[in-house]
């Protein structure tokens, strides 16, 4: 009963700024998620509308227009048929990379065949502010703070704690962020994946928040906003964004039935906890049991993408995994930092920046896409390259 | 090492390799105990870590441009662990570990290559220290805490402290630090620390700062400057002599420092050291460094919520309404308006009454600001958010209304039916009644659930404590907002129960009761006030009287007296001398009431009073007037202003004996005061 599990295709929304000026300010949450998916569905005709079996999409802050069982409303408006049923998820940060690894593990095991996994997030609309309020008895007993609640806050923590890890490290990463994801642009490495989406206030064709024009000059200018005299700034860390992501998963046998060349397989994943004040450490206690689920090292990892929520945290699994910050291994495109980071989306554009790296390169054979997660967790998904030929 | 059964949460030194920006390759010591919840300290074996890490490096020290030490999370090091210091309680045992710290601290000054300290974060006594050897010092910029406290605690900087900082800033900068600060209970920024000359710069991450400092270092390390000031020893005795005259200071400690900065002047700096250790030997083996440390412990935790806080999240508090426009309610008032996110309105009888109110508060904010503690700009800003009314209809909106008007019940009652007819529903009622029952109070109310007890203390801008009054009457989110509403101003809430006097009046009316009940059968005030010295108040029971004012003092009392007349006094002499006072001094007044005259031993004076004391104390922990004896303590040194070197009251009335002749045993079980 069991099947290979494989990544089909993925496309994203172009990522918006968040707020008053954002283009997707008068577009509503589940209508970018309705655009993307109608895109992904129109360039994979040949997986038939009625055959695909779940859709799940994620959102951190699920009320008003992101409210409504997310999986279920957008797949009805984007035009599947009304026998597809669909559902919402919610792992905050990795809401996208979990509707990916609950949908890849029904397929694991012969329960579903095809699938849509995707995320969205409007910040804009949705500030990561919960309107859910934690427990004051766990706020009491110390198991949630103030500062966990808020992920700038964990990111100054990660700062405290690593020493090594100075605000010069941060700043030229953000620094690199934005020229390698500037590079991929002019590549058209990055376009490809993006669907165009009309709006009351034009149309959105391009990540909206890229700053090509970034030095470090201009980064050591930028003010603290989470501590007075602190590390993280506008500039090292992920800006606030609205957008969407679609992915098609599919095992073996509708791979067989529909004819599908898969972008990738997975190999393995996880989620894993650690202290919610570290936030940022996440990826790498999930990318350490995920490996090892694989029965692969980091050596063997020719490709990573991580996501970018904050520089620091990049560097602290740089550094634990003895990455160099500059590798071409480490996010060669860019990442967050420069496209933005709509919370639940993120996880599958990882799996989508990833996918397209494996068919420029076939001598990579395995990636793996990875990121933190609010209140304490990581994720990590560890894929293979179809196309892999030493 | 010495060996220490139960160090919790040691440091560990750890070495890294790290790189500059001009590529020259530097060791990075990071000390840490891998808690973020907990500052890391330096013990027995935290300290021994340290000397084989700096060992280790030393032995290839060829190979790095420099050694650069820093710290974990928000501490560089926070010091002596507490628990060791507590520890010996034999001379040699202390001894050897004032002489451990500077065994491995002097091994910073024998690397052959120089050493900074990237001072991430809090440096306090021995962290500071520890940076005080590195050869240079880079602050990351930010609310970070630089000091020196030890005097304080009733010990001296004792790891280098006292010898090293006069050198590197000069005498007058470090009795700045060393003494006033550290008594003051202030610390420094890092700002400041660079303006002093402490640090050799501030940068935006320490880290990075070290590592610039490093490229622009020398190749050899320099030799620190001695002390040239040829005033030096007058220096010395002009500050010495401002603190050593006050009876709550650390007099033994503020003694041994001066003979340290007298010997530095004249011998080297092993020489120095060794005066060190041998000083902080004597001093950790004393009662007062034990009793001080207890006072430290159970104030430097009190902004915590206190045990019984209910798990609930408090009301926001934005509006807040004060009865009354006397003086308690003035400086309420401010306390309000001093948060920006706050409005406050006065109402009271009279427009001048309230043009008064105005005035003093101005008066106040403006006194600071001519002493530089406060911004022109801040002063306007918190008097523009005072609002004054006749009407009390005007507090329709208010989300707190306190009151501090006359400690009278009816005219309480009458406040409290004005109060309840313009709120709303929500709005938190309190009062700040320092004797008054606030179930009696509630009972009047249409919401007796929303009627808090939130007592503040004269002087409300220095005296940290809230009493917080819990009963059986109000809701769980009355008393989670009323803690709530101490914390935000940055005061320790105590929970107590609704009991006459709470906790402060309560003791203090028990301590001038027993005085005047001596004076009353014929003791002499000067007697009295000699006999209780050793508790080193900050000032006699009459001298109290005069403070507070008699009316005020006669109310309290009387007040206590009538929930039982047996443990409390009050007299007819403070009643007449009340009504027709003659002079300014109430001990005179009294003096000439009395007829009879005798006189009794100090000792025996003295134990009457402590002995009433650690009566009421026992009677109060069996009433569960608080949760825990520390409670009791965290009043009296928050509260009342008694001092550390008394632990408050409870380790001294162990101390004396009280508590075992008046008590029926100890108060503390496992703890050792005497």
């Amino acid at each position: 009963m069991t099947q290979d599990v494989f990544y089909i295709d993925g496309i994203r929304s172009p990522f918006g700024r968040a707020g008053a000026k954002g283009i997707y300010r008068d577009t509503r949450a589940d209508d970018i998620a309705t655009a993307t998916l109608r895109g992904l569905l129109s360039r994979n005709p040949s997986v038939p509308p009625a055959a695909i079996d779940d859709v799940a999409i994620a959102a951190t802050t699920q009320e008003g227009d992101q409210g409504l069982t997310l999986g279920r409303t957008v797949g009805l408006a984007a035009g599947l048929p009304p026998s597809v049923p669909g559902f919402a998820i919610d792992r905050m940060c990795a809401g996208g990379m979990t509707s990916m690894t609950t949908l890849g593990s029904g397929i694991g095991w012969g329960q579903i065949d095809v699938a849509i996994a995707g995320g969205v997030e409007h910040m804009g609309r949705h500030p990561m502010e919960f309107a859910a309020k934690a427990n004051p008895a766990m706020l009491e007993a110390g198991l949630l703070t103030d500062e966990s609640l808020a992920m700038g806050f964990t990111a100054e923590i990660l700062h405290d704690n690593f020493p090594t890890i100075t605000k010069n490290r941060t700043d030229a990463y953000a620094e690199q962020s934005q020229r390698r994801a500037s590079v991929a642009y002019e590549s058209s490495f990055i376009q490809p994946d993006l669907v165009t989406i009309d709006t009351p206030n034009g149309v959105a064709a391009r990540d909206e928040q890229l700053r090509p024009t970034t030095t470090l000059e201009s980064l050591s200018a930028l003010g603290t906003p989470f501590r007075e005299n602190g590390r993280v700034t506008a500039g090292n860390s992920s800006p606030l964004t609205d957008g969407a992501t679609m992915s098609l998963v599919a095992g073996t046998n509708a791979v067989e039935r529909f004819g599908l060349t898969p972008k990738m397989r997975l190999v393995s994943y996880a989620f894993a906890g650690v202290s919610p004040n570290e936030m940022g450490l996440g990826p790498i206690p999930a990318t350490e049991k995920a490996l090892a689920r694989a029965g692969l090292s980091i050596h063997d990892i020719g490709a990573i993408e991580i996501n970018e929520a904050f520089a620091v945290q990049v560097l602290v699994f740089a550094d634990h995994f003895a990455i160099d910050q500059t590798s071409e291994t480490l996010n060669p495109w860019g990442g967050a930092i420069a496209f933005g980071h709509p919370l639940a989306s993120s996880g599958v554009r990882l799996a989508i920046q990833l996918a397209r790296q494996f068919d420029l390169d076939h001598s990579i054979r395995y990636g793996i896409t990875t990121m933190c997660v609010g209140l304490g967790q990581g994720g990590t998904m560890v894929w293979e390259n179809p196309n892999f030929r030493a | 090492m010495i060996d220490y059964p139960d160090e919790d949460f040691p440091a560990f030194a750890e070495l890294t390799d790290s790189l500059s920006p001009a590529g020259n390759r530097v060791a990075v010591l990071t000390v840490t105990n891998h808690d973020d919840r907990r500052p890391t300290t330096l013990g027995p074996l935290g300290l021994d870590r340290l000397g084989i890490a700096l060992d280790e490096f030393a032995s290839h020290s060829g190979e790095f441009a420099a050694l650069i030490v820093t710290g974990y999370s928000r501490t560089f090091c926070a010091g002596a662990n507490l628990d060791t210091l507590a520890n010996p309680r034999h001379f040699d045992d202390a001894l050897e570990l004032a002489h451990e710290g500077h065994r491995v601290f002097s091994k910073l000054a024998n690397l052959g290559v120089p050493s900074v300290a990237a001072i991430n974060g809090t440096a306090l006594g021995g962290g500071l220290e520890l940076a005080l050897h590195c050869t240079h010092r880079v602050s990351q910029a930010g609310p970070i805490a630089l000091g020196l406290p030890e005097v304080g605690l009733g010990l001296i900087p004792g790891w280098g402290g006292s010898t090293l900082l006069p050198h590197i800033i000069g005498l007058e900068s470090a009795l700045r630090v060393m003494v006033d600060n550290a008594i003051a209970g202030k610390t420094l920024t890092p700002q400041v620390a660079l303006e002093l000359g402490i640090v050799d710069g501030v940068a935006a991450d320490a880290m990075d700062g070290a590592l610039a400092l490093v490229d622009s270092l020398p190749k050899h390390a320099q030799s620190r400057t001695g002390v040239t000031n040829p005033n030096a020893g007058a220096l010395i005795d002009a500050t010495f002599d401002r603190y050593i005259g006050r009876r709550g200071n650390p007099i033994a400690a503020l003694t041994h420092l001066r003979r340290i900065f007298h010997h530095s002047l004249v011998s080297t700096q092993s020489e120095s050291f060794e005066a060190e250790d041998a000083a902080l030997a004597e001093l950790m083996t004393t009662s007062e460094f034990r009793r001080r440390l207890y006072a430290f412990r159970i104030t430097s935790t009190a902004h915590r919520s206190p045990p019984g806080t209910p798990s609930l999240s408090p009301r926001e508090i934005r509006r807040v309404g004060v009865v009354g426009a006397g003086l308690m309610a003035s400086q309420i008032a401010l306390a309000f308006a001093e948060s920006r996110d706050r409005a406050v309105i006065v109402t009271d009888v009279s427009q001048e009454k309230l043009d008064t109110a105005r005035d003093r508060i101005d008066g106040w904010l403006g006194a600071r600001v001519a002493k530089g503690a406060l911004t022109p700009e801040f002063r306007s800003e918190t008097l523009s958010r005072i609002n004054t009314t006749l009407t009390i209809s005007d507090f329709s909106e208010c989300d707190l209304v306190i009151e501090a008007v006359f400690e009278d019940i009816s005219v309480k009652k009458d406040v409290l039916t004005a109060i309840e007819a313009v709120v709303r529903p929500d709005c938190i009622v309190a009062s700040n009644t320092s004797s008054l029952s606030i179930e009696t109070m509630a009972s009047f109310a249409t919401h007796p659930d929303r009627v808090a007890g939130i007592h503040f203390f004269n002087p409300v801008a220095s005296m940290k404590l809230v009493e917080v009054v819990r009963n059986s009457v109000q809701s769980d989110e009355t008393l989670a907002t009323a803690i709530s509403i101490a914390q935000s101003l940055r005061k320790t809430p105590v929970i107590v129960a609704d009991e006459p006097g709470f906790v402060v009046n309560r003791l203090l009316s028990t301590f001038l009761g027993e005085s005047l009940r001596l004076l009353e059968s014929g003791v002499s005030a000067n007697d009295i006030s000699a006999a209780l010295e050793p508790l080193r108040l900050p000032m006699t029971p009459f001298a109290l009287i005069d403070l507070i004012g008699r009316t005020v003092t006669l109310s309290m009392l009387e007040s206590l007296y009538a929930s039982a007349t047996k443990r409390f006094f009050v007299g007819d002499a403070l009643r007449a001398a009340t009504a027709t006072p003659s002079s300014d001094s109430v001990g005179d007044d009294l003096a000439a009431l009395v007829q009879e005259s005798r006189t009794l031993p100090s000792v025996e004076i003295h134990n009457i009073v402590v002995d009433a004391l650690a009566r009421e104390v026992r009677v109060m922990l069996d009433a569960n007037v608080v949760a825990n004896i520390t409670d009791i303590d965290l009043c009296m040194l928050n509260g009342a202003g008694w001092p550390a070197a008394i632990g408050g009251i409870t380790p001294y009335l162990d101390a004396c004996g009280a508590s075992e002749r008046a008590a029926g045993g100890l108060f503390h079980l496992t703890l050792d005061f005497a």
